[in-house]
C-alpha cells in the first residue's frame, strides 16, 4: 500500500463536509488493519473537524492541520492530515440542495 | 534590495488575490527581517485572508527572527477567525518556534493568553487547544504557574465533558494530563532576555518601505516588552516623547519633569471627567534623544476600555465639559513656557490608539481659544473639604518645621489629614510634591491676621474662587452671596455626586465667612 495516500479534491463549490467525511472513512478503508489501529483516533478526530467545521460554516484556507498534533512516539509519521488550499471547505449542503 | 522585490510580490499577489500569497509569504519569510516585514504589512492592512496566509506561514519559517512573528500573532487583542486560530495553534506545536532561549520566555507568556482565549472559542478550536497543549515542547509552559494550568484543565474539562466519542474523549483528556505532567513552576523572565531582545529590534524605519514596515511592527513588540518586567499580560503601555522646540534649549530635568507631571494630571483628571475611569499610572522607562517615559496604565476595566477612553478624550481635547479645563490649561502653560511639544501613544498587543500630538503650533493655538478667561468649571479636586482655615494654616507650620503631617500634628482626625494637605495645595501654599510653595514660605512671616489677608487673595485667585465669583457674575469675593455656593458646585463642579456637594459647600461658606472680613476691598472701605 502506498505510505502516503490522499484524497485531493479540486471543484468551483466548497467541498461539503459529508463529502469530506465519506473521504476519510475511504482512506481509512484502504488502511491495512495495522495502519487503520495506529489511526484510529486521528481518523476519529479528523471527521468530528470535519463536521465542526460544517457548524461554523466551513473553514478558509489555508488550513492545514495533523491528526495528532503530538507525533506518536512509536510511529512518529503515522497521522491524518487534513489540508485546505484555497476557498472554503466542509460546509453544510445548501439549504434545499441535494447532497 | 531582495526583501523589496519580494514585498512588491507579496503585494502584487494580494491586490491580484492570487493563490501565489502564500509562496511570496514564505519566500520572504527567507530574508532577514522577514517575520518583521511580513508582521508589518499583516499589521497594516489588517486582512484576515493575509492574516490566515501569515499564520500558517510562520508554520514553517526557519528564521533567527521568527520570534518576533509569533509574539505578534499571539499578542491580543485576540482573533475571532477560525483559520488564523487553528494555524497560531498548530505553528505554535513546532520546537522551532521556541528554540531561542531570549525569546521562549516571552512567547510562552503571551501563549498564556492566548490559550485563555481559544478555550472560550467554539469546540472546533477549544479542542484543537487541549491537543495544542499536549503537543508544545515543554519550554512553552514555563510561563504557565500552577493555578492557571489548574484553571485550563478545569475548563478544558468542560469541553471535554461535552464530547461524545470516547476515544477522542481520552485522547483528549491524555493532552491536559501531558501539559499538567511536564509543567514545573514558572521561571521569571529575566530583564537581561528583555533588554537582548529590544536591543535586536530595528526600531528606527530606514529608507524603504520594508524597513518602515519592521520598524512599525517593532514599535508594537518594543511597547509589549516594555511592560514585561511588570508581569507578562500584555498591559496598556503610555508612551509619552517629549520634544523640544527649541534648538537654543536642550531638554533637561528643569523642562522635562513639569512637563511629565502637568501631562500625568491632565491625563489622569481627563480621563476620570471624561470617561469615568481613575487611572494610575506606573513608571515603566525612559530613553534619551527626544526623551520617551513609558508608563503604564492601569486601571480595574480591561485594556480596551483604556484605549477607548483616551482616544476618546484626545478626540475632545476643547470641548472645556469633558476634558478637565485646570489641568489642561495648566499642560498648555508648561510645555509653552518651556518650548516642548508633546506626542503621546497607547499600546496594547497589537493595537494603537491614533496618537496625540501637541506642536508648537497646536499648542499656541489651543492656549489663545482657551484665553486668559477664568475657567468656567472647576476639578472635584480643586474643591476644599476643610473647614478650619487655622488648620489649613497649621499644614504649613508643620511642614516648615520639617514635622510630618499626622492627625496628632493637625489635630484632626486620620482621614482628614488629606483632606487639610489638600486645602493648602488649592491655596497653593503647598506645591503637589508636598513641599513649601512660595505662598507658604511667605506665610510662615506671617501673623494671623496677615495670614487672613492674603489668604483671602489666594482663595479668590484659586480655581474654586474664581469660577464662583465668575459664575455668580461677580468681581471679587464680596460679590458673593455665600449661600449660592452649593448651587454653583452642583452646576460647575464635575465629579461631585451625592451629598458632596453640600458637604464641600459648607467649606466655601465657612471660608467666605472666616476671609471676607480681612478683604482688600473692605479694608480700603
Amino acid at each position: 500500500m502506498n505510505p502516503e495516500i490522499s484524497r485531493p479534491w479540486a471543484q468551483r463549490e466548497a467541498r461539503l463536509a459529508s463529502d469530506a467525511c465519506r473521504d476519510i472513512d475511504e482512506l481509512q478503508g484502504e488502511c491495512t488493519v495495522d495502519q487503520r489501529k495506529i489511526r484510529c483516533v486521528a481518523f476519529a478526530k479528523a471527521r468530528r473537524f470535519v463536521r465542526q467545521a460544517a457548524n461554523s460554516g466551513g473553514v478558509a484556507a489555508p488550513v492545514s492541520e495533523s491528526f495528532p498534533r503530538k507525533k506518536i512516539p512509536e510511529h512518529p509519521t503515522s497521522r491524518v492530515d487534513i489540508e485546505v488550499r484555497s476557498g472554503v471547505a466542509f460546509v453544510e449542503p445548501p439549504v434545499g440542495g441535494a447532497e | 534590495m531582495t526583501v523589496g522585490r519580494r514585498l512588491a510580490a507579496l503585494k502584487r499577489a494580494l491586490e491580484a488575490q492570487s493563490e501565489d500569497v502564500m509562496s511570496c509569504a514564505r519566500r520572504l519569510l527567507e530574508e532577514p527581517t522577514g517575520p518583521l516585514v511580513l508582521a508589518g504589512v499583516v499589521l497594516q492592512r489588517r486582512e484576515v485572508t493575509l492574516l490566515r496566509v501569515a499564520s500558517l506561514a510562520m508554520r514553517d519559517a526557519n528564521h533567527e527572527d521568527a520570534w518576533t512573528g509569533w509574539a505578534l500573532l499571539l499578542m491580543p487583542p485576540y482573533h475571532q477567525d477560525l483559520t488564523t486560530n487553528l494555524n497560531v495553534l498548530s505553528g505554535v506545536c513546532s520546537r522551532e518556534v521556541w528554540r531561542d532561549p531570549a525569546s521562549a520566555p516571552i512567547l510562552s507568556s503571551l501563549l498564556v493568553g492566548f490559550v485563555d482565549h481559544a478555550l472560550s472559542m467554539p469546540p472546533i478550536i477549544a479542542e484543537r487547544t487541549i491537543d495544542t497543549l499536549g503537543a508544545v515542547p515543554p519550554v512553552a509552559l514555563d510561563a504557565f504557574d500552577a493555578s492557571r494550568l489548574q484553571d485550563i484543565a478545569r475548563r478544558a474539562s468542560s469541553v471535554i465533558d461535552a464530547v461524545e466519542e470516547v476515544e477522542i474523549r481520552e485522547d483528549l483528556q491524555g493532552s491536559i494530563d501531558t501539559a499538567l505532567g511536564a509543567h514545573s513552576p514558572p521561571r521569571p523572565i529575566l530583564a537581561r532576555s528583555v533588554q537582548v531582545l529590544r536591543a535586536r529590534l530595528p526600531i528606527e524605519p530606514g529608507s524603504t518601505e520594508a524597513s518602515q514596515l519592521a520598524a512599525d511592527a517593532s514599535e508594537f513588540l518594543d511597547a509589549y516588552l516594555a511592560t514585561v518586567p511588570f508581569g507578562p499580560t500584555p498591559r496598556v503601555l503610555q508612551r509619552v516623547r517629549v520634544i523640544s522646540t527649541s534648538r537654543r534649549r536642550p531638554l533637561d530635568d528643569t523642562r522635562i519633569w513639569p512637563a511629565a507631571s502637568a501631562w500625568g494630571r491632565f491625563f489622569r483628571d481627563g480621563m476620570l471627567r471624561n470617561s469615568n475611569l481613575d487611572v494610575q499610572m506606573r513608571p515603566a522607562g525612559a530613553r534619551p534623544g527626544s526623551f520617551v517615559v513609558d508608563q503604564l496604565v492601569e486601571e480595574q476595566q480591561p485594556p480596551t476600555s483604556i484605549l477607548k477612553a483616551s482616544d476618546n478624550l484626545f478626540g475632545v481635547l476643547d470641548d472645556t465639559e469633558k476634558v478637565a479645563p485646570a489641568a489642561w490649561r495648566a499642560l498648555l502653560d508648561v510645555l509653552s513656557s518651556n518650548d516642548l511639544a508633546v506626542e503621546v501613544r497607547h499600546y496594547w498587543g497589537t493595537t494603537k490608539v491614533a496618537p496625540l500630538k501637541l506642536s508648537r503650533q497646536s499648542i499656541r493655538a489651543r492656549r489663545s481659544a482657551i484665553g486668559r478667561a477664568p475657567s468656567s468649571h472647576v476639578e472635584s479636586s480643586d474643591v476644599p473639604q476643610a473647614d478650619r482655615l487655622e488648620k489649613v494654616f497649621r499644614v504649613v507650620d508643620v511642614v516648615s518645621d520639617g514635622n510630618a503631617l499626622s492627625p496628632e500634628s493637625l489635630e484632626v482626625v486620620g482621614r482628614q489629614v488629606n483632606y487639610y494637605k489638600r486645602a493648602a495645595k488649592i491655596l497653593g501654599l503647598l506645591e503637589e510634591d508636598d513641599t513649601l510653595a512660595a505662598a507658604g514660605r511667605h506665610f510662615t512671616r506671617l501673623n494671623t491676621e496677615d495670614r487672613m489677608r492674603s489668604a483671602a487673595v489666594l482663595f479668590e485667585s484659586c480655581a474654586v474662587g474664581e469660577a464662583w465669583i465668575s459664575w455668580f457674575g461677580g468681581t471679587t469675593l464680596l460679590d458673593v452671596d455665600p449661600t449660592s455656593a452649593e448651587a454653583f458646585l452642583r452646576e460647575r463642579t464635575l465629579g461631585l455626586s451625592g451629598d458632596t456637594p453640600h458637604r464641600r459647600a459648607r467649606t466655601l461658606e465657612s471660608w467666605w465667612a472666616s476671609l471676607t472680613p480681612f478683604h482688600y476691598s473692605r479694608e480700603a472701605k
